[in-house]
C-alpha cells in the first residue's frame, strides 16, 4: 500500500508538470492551428532566462518573473518571424512543422552555446522534505502541484469569463467567422502565443529547481504535451490537463506491473489505446466520419 | 527549371566555400583525433575531455612540443553516443586529417569505429567508456580508465566492512550498468549478502521517483548505484526527497552530479579512480591548478584521463622516435605502448596497461563530506 | 578517396530512405513520422539473422522486408483511423514504441549496448570489404529502389495515391478503397526502408537503438521536403544536400567546445530558411514535367464516347429507391422519413430551401452518412450503409458542391483516376507492368481524352487543375464524374456560380447524358435550370419530400413557393 501511495503521489506531481505544458501547447494548437514544436525550447528558455536573471543578482521570485516574461516574448517573436510569413504564403502544415523544428534546433543550440550543456540548477527555493503516511515529497513538489492547478483554473476562467478569452475561443472555433464579426485574429494569435509561452515557463523553472535543466529539456516535454493533447482531445484545455494527468499517473503507477525501464513507452501506449478506441480524444469534439 | 538550377548552384557554392579544408594535413605537426560527446545529453563530458586534452597539448607545446614538432587537436562529435556519427568522424579523421592516434569516448561509438581503426591501424585510447564489451584483447583499443566491474568490487567489500547484508541496486539500463550488475551480484551473494531490489533506468533519465519508490519499499541496508554522470545527482536527490534514508554507495562522482544533488549527496561513499587534487601527488595538484586557471572550474577524472592520454602519447612518440624510421603511425605507437606498459599517471603513481588493453591505476574510497569529496583510503582490487 | 566514398554511401542510403518516405508523404500525403522505425526494424532483423543464424546478407534483407512489411500493415490500420495532425503524433508513438522495444528487449537486442560485429555482406560468393565495393552495392540498391518507386508512382496505383493526398472524400466517391491503398503504401515504404536498414547494418557493422530515433525520422522527412515532396528525383537531391551540408560544416574552424552546437545551429537556420523561401523543395512536384505546351491534338479518330454495352431496357422498377430515410444531427432532423424514386433514364430535379436536406440525402444515398432509419435500394438491391467506395463501384457517382477536384494533379489525371477497374491499381500489376497493362492504360487514356473533349476541355488536358477557371473546373468535375461510367449520376449544384452562357453549355451537356442512357438527379437552386432540364421534380423541405411532379406543376404551387422563399 505504501508503494502504491508513493507512486500515486509521484504520478500526480508528474501529471501537474505535464499539464502546464500540455494546456499551453493545446491552447496554441487549438487556436492557431500551428503545431508549435518550438514550444519546447520556449519552455526551456523560460528556465534559462530565470537562471540568467538570478545569476545577475535578482531574487528568485523576480528572476522567475523575468524568465516568464522572456518566454512570452520569445513565443511572440517566433510567431511573428517564423509562422506568420509562412501562413501568408499559404505554406502547408508540413512546411510549418519543419520550420518549427528548425527553430527549435537553432534556439536549443543557441542556449547550449551561451550557457554550455551541463545541467544548471536554480538555487534558492526553500525545499523541505516531508513524509506523510510513508509517502515522501518536498515543499517544492507541493508548489508544483499548486502552481499547475492555479494556472489551469486561471486559464479556464480567463477563457470563459472575459471578453478577450471569448474572442480566443471564437477564433479557435472558426477563424473566418471571427474575422467576420470583427475580431482581429492576428492579435489574438499573438496573445495566445504569449499566454501559452508564459504558462509553460513555470514548469521548466520548477524542474530546473528540482533536478536541473539542460538545453534539450524541452524535447521530451513537448512530446508528452502533444500526446496529452491528443489523448485529451484537440481543442479542449480541460482535456489536455486530463490527458497530462492520465499520462503522469500511468507512467508512475504502471511500473508496479511493468519493469521501470519501459516507462518511456507507457505514454505512447496510452496514446495508441486512446487513438484506437476514441480517436477524437477523451474530451474532444467528435470528428465526423467525412466532412462533406 | 533554370531558377531551380541556379538555386542549387548557389547552395552548392556556399557549401563548397565552407567546405574548404582548414589546411591540408601537416606532417610537421602531431595531429591527434578525438571523438567525443560535444553535443547532446553528454556534452558536459565532451567539454571536459577536450579541455583536458587541450591543456596537456598546450603544456607540451609551450615546451616546444617534441623536438620542435608541436601537437594539434582535432575534435569531432559523436553526438552523445551515435555510432553513425562516430563512423563519419573517424572516416574524416583517418582519410583527411590522417591521424594515427585517436582519443575515443563512450562505449557504442568506440565499438562502431573499432573495425575502421583496426583496418587503418589507428591506435585508440579510451578514457571514458565503461562497457565490459570494450575489453578487446589484442586489438588497437586501450583504456586508461579503470574498469567499472573492479570498482564495484571495491564497493561490495566496503559494504561488507560496514556490516551491510541487504543490497538494493539502481543501475543504467545498458551494457555498462547491466554488465556491472551481472558481474557483482554472484560475488555479493557468495559473500553472504542478499539483493532486495534491482532497478534499472534509461541513461540520461531525469525522473527516478518510481525506481526510488520501489527501492524504498524493499528496505535495504544500502543502495548501490551502478550509475554514471549527472544521473547520479538527480537520483540521489530524489531518493532523499522521497524519504529514503539508507546509505548510498557508488562508483562515480562528477561535479555536475554534485551540483544537482547539493546536500543530498552528503555521506555518500564511492570507489573510483584515485584522482585527488587535495592530497596526492605534485603532478595532480599542478594539473588541477593549471586546469582551474585556464577553464575556471575544477577538473574531475574525465578531464584528467584525457589530459593523461596526451602525455601517454608523448611518451609513445619519444620511444618510437628513438627506434628510428617513420615513427608517426599507429603500428609503431601501439608497439611502443605494449613495450613500455607503465606510464606516470596524473593521479599519482602509475597507469599500468594489461595484456587485454585495460589498465590498473590507483583506486580509492571517497566520502562526500561538506559537499566535497574526501579521500578515505586506498582500495586493493583483488581480481 | 575513402572519405568521399563514405559520404557518397551515406547519400545513397538516404536516397533510399528519402524515396521510400516520399511515397508515403509526398505522394499519398500521409504525414507519418515513423520511417526510422522501419529503418531500424530492417537493420535489427538482418543483423540478428546474420549474428545468430549465420544467414547471409540477402536472407537478412528478405527477413527485414517481411518483418517491416508486417509491422507496417499491422500499424497502418489503427494509425489510419486518424489523419492530419493526429497521424503525426500516432506515428511519433509508433516510433517511440519501436525504439523502446529496441532499447528494452535486452535479451534479443542487447539494448543500448547494441549489436556489434555484424559480418560484412557476401553476395553470391562476392565479399564486400572495401569502401568502393560498398559504394557499388549501395548504388545498385538505391537504383533498384528508385526504379521500383518510380514504377509505382507512374502507375494507376500511384495516381490513386496522389488523389488520396488531394482529397480523400472525392477519391472514395470514385470507387477507390482508400484504406487498402494507404495500408499498401505503408507496407511498401516500410519494406524499402528495411532494405536501407539491412545495408546500413552490414556497412557500419554495429547498430544500436540510437541510430533509429525520432530525430532520424525527422531528418528523413527533411530530406523529402528539401528535395521536393512528390518528386522522386527531388529526394535524391535532398539526400545529397542534407548529407553534404553537415559534413562540410565539419571543416569550419570553431572552438571545439561549441563546434558541435554551432554546426547544429547552422543546420537549423538552413532548415528554417529553406522552408521560408523554398518550401516546395528544390524540385517541386511538376518540375520534372515539360511545360504545358500547345493543346495536344486529339489522337483518337472520332470523338464518339466509348461504347458501353446497352443498358437493359428501362424496367418498371426505378433505378434508385429511397424509403423512409431519417437522419438526425445533434438535435436537428436533417432527413425525416424521406422517400423518393429515380426512374431509369430520367432527369430528376431536387429542390427546396436551404437546409432542406438535399445534400444530406445525397450523402446518405452514396454511403458517406449512415441513416438512423430507412433504406436505400439500387436496382432493387439494398445498399443502405455500404461504404462510399462500394456504392460508387455499383454504379452511383456524385459530384460535390465544393467540387473537390484533385488540385495539384493535371486535368487529364483527374479524369484518368476516375476510370473504373484499372488493373494497374493493384500493387503487383503496378510494379510489374507488362504489355497488357500498357494497353489498358492507353485505352483509358483515350477514354479520358474523349470525355474531356465532351466537356470541351481537351486543350487543357496537361494543365494543373488548380490553374483552371471556375467554369472550367466545374466542367472538369463533370468529366471526372462521367469517366466512372456510372449509370446514376447525382449532381450537386452543377451550375451554381456560372455565367448564364456557361450555364447553357452545362445544360446541353447534361441533357446529352440521358441520350446515353444515364439516369441523373440534380440539386439546383436555379429554377430555370430545373425547368429546362428535368422531367420530374421533387420538393424537399425539413427533410421530407413534400411534393413530386413536373416542374410546371411544382413551381405553380403557391404553397411551395412560400416554403421555398421562406415566407
Amino acid at each position: 500500500m505504501d508503494l502504491f501511495a508513493q507512486l500515486l503521489v509521484n504520478g500526480i506531481i508528474a501529471g501537474s508538470l505535464y499539464a502546464l505544458v500540455a494546456c499551453s501547447f493545446g491552447l496554441i494548437l487549438g487556436t492557431t492551428g500551428t503545431f508549435h514544436f518550438a514550444h519546447g525550447v520556449v519552455y526551456a528558455a523560460g528556465a534559462y532566462g530565470t537562471y540568467f536573471a538570478a545569476s545577475r543578482g535578482l531574487p528568485l521570485w523576480a528572476a522567475a518573473g523575468a524568465g516568464i516574461a522572456g518566454a512570452a516574448l520569445l513565443g511572440i517573436l517566433i510567431e511573428l518571424v517564423v509562422y506568420r510569413p509562412l501562413r501568408k504564403i499559404s505554406a502547408s502544415p508540413l512546411v510549418i512543422l519543419i520550420a518549427s523544428l528548425g527553430t527549435l534546433i537553432v534556439l536549443e543550440n543557441a542556449i547550449a552555446i551561451a550557457f554550455s550543456t551541463d545541467a544548471k540548477v536554480l538555487e534558492g527555493f526553500p525545499r523541505k522534505g516531508v513524509i506523510v503516511g510513508g509517502v515522501g515529497f518536498t515543499t517544492l513538489h507541493v508548489t508544483m502541484v499548486a502552481v499547475s492547478l492555479a494556472a489551469f483554473l486561471a486559464l479556464l476562467a480567463f477563457l470563459h469569463w472575459t471578453r478577450t478569452g471569448r474572442a480566443i475561443r471564437a477564433v479557435a472555433t472558426s477563424p473566418e467567422m471571427a474575422e467576420i464579426v470583427g475580431i482581429d485574429t492576428g492579435r489574438v494569435f499573438l496573445l495566445v502565443f504569449a499566454i501559452g509561452s508564459a504558462m509553460a515557463a513555470p514548469a521548466a523553472i520548477l524542474i530546473m529547481m528540482d533536478r536541473g535543466g539542460t538545453p534539450d529539456m524541452g524535447m521530451e516535454a513537448i512530446l508528452i504535451a502533444a500526446i496529452a493533447v491528443i489523448v485529451g482531445g484537440i481543442g479542449s484545455v480541460p482535456g489536455a490537463a486530463l490527458g497530462a494527468l492520465i499520462i503522469g499517473l500511468a507512467q508512475n503507477l504502471g511500473v508496479m506491473k511493468i519493469p521501470s525501464e519501459w516507462q518511456a513507452a507507457i505514454a505512447f501506449g496510452v496514446l495508441l489505446v486512446v487513438v484506437i478506441l476514441r480517436p477524437h480524444g477523451l474530451l474532444g469534439k467528435k470528428l465526423k466520419k467525412a466532412e462533406i | 527549371m533554370r531558377r531551380t538550377f541556379l538555386s542549387v548552384v548557389a547552395l552548392l557554392s556556399v557549401i563548397a566555400l565552407v567546405a574548404l579544408p582548414a589546411g591540408a594535413a601537416d606532417p610537421k605537426s602531431y595531429k591527434i583525433g578525438t571523438i567525443l560527446a560535444m553535443t547532446g545529453a553528454g556534452a558536459f563530458y565532451g567539454k571536459v575531455m577536450s579541455q583536458g586534452a587541450q591543456l596537456a597539448m598546450d603544456e607540451l607545446n609551450a615546451k616546444g612540443g617534441i623536438d620542435g614538432v608541436k601537437f594539434e587537436l582535432v575534435v569531432e562529435d559523436h553526438k552523445s553516443g551515435q555510432p553513425k556519427e562516430a563512423v563519419s568522424a573517424i572516416n574524416k579523421l583517418v582519410n583527411i586529417d590522417k591521424v594515427p592516434f585517436i582519443l575515443t569516448s563512450y562505449s557504442s561509438p568506440t565499438l562502431a569505429i573499432l573495425p575502421i581503426a583496426t583496418e587503418h591501424k589507428v591506435l585508440l585510447l579510451n578514457g571514458g567508456g565503461v562497457s565490459p564489451k570494450l575489453v578487446q584483447p589484442g586489438s588497437v583499443l586501450f583504456h586508461n580508465r579503470v574498469l567499472a566491474s573492479y570498482q564495484a568490487l571495491g564497493v561490495v567489500d566496503r559494504a561488507k566492512e560496514r556490516g551491510f547484508k541487504k543490497m538494493a541496486m539502481l543501475h543504467w539500463n545498458d551494457d555498462a550498468g547491466n554488465g556491472v550488475r551481472d558481474f557483482i551480484v554472484p560475488i555479493w551473494k557468495k559473500m553472504g549478502g542478499t539483493v532486495v531490489a534491482d532497478e534499472a533506468h534509461p541513461v540520461g533519465a531525469t525522473d527516478f521517483t518510481t525506481q526510488v519508490a520501489k527501492i524504498k519499499q524493499a528496505q535495504p541496508d544500502f543502495l548501490a548505484m551502478w550509475v554514471w554522470g549527472k544521473d547520479i545527482g538527480i537520483a540521489v536527490k530524489q531518493a532523499r526527497d522521497l524519504g529514503f534514508t539508507a546509505p548510498i554507495m557508488g562508483i562515480e562522482y562528477t561535479p555536475d552530479a554534485a551540483k544537482i544533488a547539493g546536500p543530498a549527496l552528503e555521506g555518500e561513499e564511492y570507489v573510483t579512480d584515485y584522482f585527488n587534487p587535495e592530497g596526492g601527488d605534485k603532478w595532480t595538484r599542478d594539473f588541477a591548478a593549471a586546469y582551474k586557471k585556464k577553464y575556471g572550474e575544477d577538473p574531475e577524472i574525465y578531464a584528467a584521463n584525457y589530459y593523461e592520454g596526451v602525455y601517454i602519447l608523448a611518451e609513445l612518440i619519444r620511444a618510437a622516435k628513438k627506434k628510428g624510421g617513420d615513427h608517426w603511425n599507429g603500428e609503431r605507437l601501439k608497439a611502443a605502448l605494449q613495450e613500455i606498459r607503465k606510464f606516470p599517471s596524473v593521479y599519482g603513481g602509475t597507469v599500468d596497461f594489461q595484456e587485454d588493453g585495460t589498465s590498473l591505476k590507483r583506486v580509492a574510497l571517497f566520502e562526500v563530506k561538506g559537499e566535497k569529496p574526501t579521500f578515505r583510503k586506498f582500495i586493493e582490487i583483488k581480481k | 578517396m575513402d572519405y568521399v566514398v563514405h559520404v557518397a554511401i551515406n547519400i545513397a542510403l538516404y536516397a533510399i530512405l528519402g524515396v521510400s518516405f516520399n511515397l508515403l508523404l509526398g505522394y499519398t500525403g500521409l504525414f507519418a513520422v515513423s520511417h526510422a522505425a522501419f529503418f531500424g526494424i530492417g537493420a535489427y532483423a538482418s543483423a540478428l539473422l546474420a549474428l545468430h543464424a549465420g544467414l547471409g546478407f540477402l536472407w537478412g534483407m528478405a527477413l527485414g522486408i517481411v518483418v517491416a512489411g508486417l509491422v507496417g500493415a499491422v500499424i497502418a490500420l489503427p494509425a489510419l483511423r486518424v489523419s492530419g495532425d493526429y497521424l503525426v503524433i500516432v506515428s511519433f508513438g509508433l516510433q517511440t514504441i519501436v525504439f523502446s522495444v529496441m532499447l528494452n528487449w535486452q535479451d534479443v537486442t542487447r539494448g543500448v549496448a547494441g549489436l556489434p560485429g555484424i559480418p560484412r555482406p557476401g553476395l553470391l560468393g562476392w565479399k564486400v570489404t572495401t569502401p568502393s565495393q560498398y559504394l557499388v552495392l549501395f548504388l545498385a540498391a538505391a537504383a533498384l529502389c528508385f526504379f521500383l518507386a518510380r514504377r509505382l508512382t507512374h502507375s494507376p496505383f500511384g495516381r490513386v495515391l496522389k488523389a488520396i493526398r488531394e482529397d480523400e472524400v472525392a477519391t472514395q466517391a470514385l470507387g477507390k478503397n482508400i484504406t487498402r491503398f494507404k495500408v499498401l503504401v505503408f507496407v511498401v515504404a516500410g519494406a524499402l526502408a528495411a532494405v536501407a536498414g539491412n545495408l546500413y547494418a552490414h556497412y557500419i557493422t554495429f547498430i544500436n537503438p540510437f541510430s533509429f530515433t525520432l530525430e532520424e525520422s525527422i531528418f528523413i522527412m527533411a530530406v523529402v521536403i528539401v528535395g521536393g515532396a512528390g518528386n522522386l528525383w527531388g529526394s535524391l537531391l535532398g539526400a545529397a544536400v542534407l548529407v553534404i551540408m553537415p559534413e562540410s560544416l565539419r571543416f569550419l574552424q570553431v572552438p571545439p567546445t561549441v563546434s558541435g552546437a554551432i554546426r547544429q545551429l547552422i543546420y537549423g537556420v538552413l532548415l528554417v530558411l529553406f522552408m521560408r523561401f523554398r518550401p516546395q523543395g528544390l524540385w517541386g512536384e511538376h518540375a520534372a514535367r515539360p511545360a504545358a505546351g500547345p493543346p495536344r491534338p486529339p489522337e483518337m479518330k472520332a470523338v464518339a464516347p466509348p461504347a458501353k454495352p446497352a443498358l437493359s431496357p428501362p424496367s418498371e422498377r426505378p433505378l434508385l429507391e429511397v424509403s423512409d430515410l431519417t437522419k438526425t444531427f445533434g438535435g436537428i432532423r436533417a432527413l425525416s422519413n424521406l422517400s423518393l424514386v429515380m426512374p431509369q433514364g430520367t432527369i430528376t430535379g431536387l429542390i427546396g430551401p436551404n437546409g432542406a436536406g438535399k445534400t444530406t440525402a445525397f450523402n446518405v444515398i452514396t454511403g458517406f452518412l449512415s441513416p438512423d432509419a430507412g433504406r436505400v435500394f439500387y436496382r432493387g438491391v439494398e445498399i443502405t450503409g455500404l461504404a462510399p467506395y462500394r456504392v460508387a463501384r455499383l454504379g452511383i457517382a456524385r459530384s460535390f458542391q465544393d467540387l473537390r477536384l484533385f488540385q495539384r494533379m493535371t486535368v487529364l489525371d483527374n479524369v484518368l483516376v476516375a476510370r473504373p477497374e484499372q488493373s494497374g491499381e493493384r500493387l503487383g500489376r503496378a510494379l510489374a507492368a507488362g504489355a497488357g497493362s500498357r494497353r489498358e492504360e492507353a485505352a483509358n487514356r483515350d477514354a479520358a481524352l474523349a470525355y474531356l473533349d465532351f466537356v470541351q476541355l481537351l486543350g487543357k488536358a496537361d494543365e494543373v487543375a488548380e490553374n483552371l477557371s471556375y467554369a472550367e473546373q466545374k466542367l472538369l468535375a463533370l468529366a471526372r464524374l462521367l469517366a466512372t461510367e456510372a449509370e446514376l449520376l447525382l449532381l450537386d449544384e452543377p451550375t451554381s456560380g456560372l455565367a448564364p452562357t456557361t450555364v447553357g453549355d452545362m445544360l446541353a451537356l447534361i441533357r446529352k447524358l440521358t441520350d446515353r442512357g444515364k439516369t441523373v438527379c440534380v440539386i439546383e437552386h436555379n429554377l430555370d435550370v430545373i425547368k429546362g432540364l428535368s422531367e420530374r421534380v421533387v420538393f424537399l423541405d425539413g427533410g421530407e419530400a413534400i411534393a413530386t411532379g413536373t416542374p410546371e406543376t411544382i413551381m405553380a404551387d403557391p404553397r411551395l413557393a412560400d416554403l421555398y422563399f421562406g415566407r
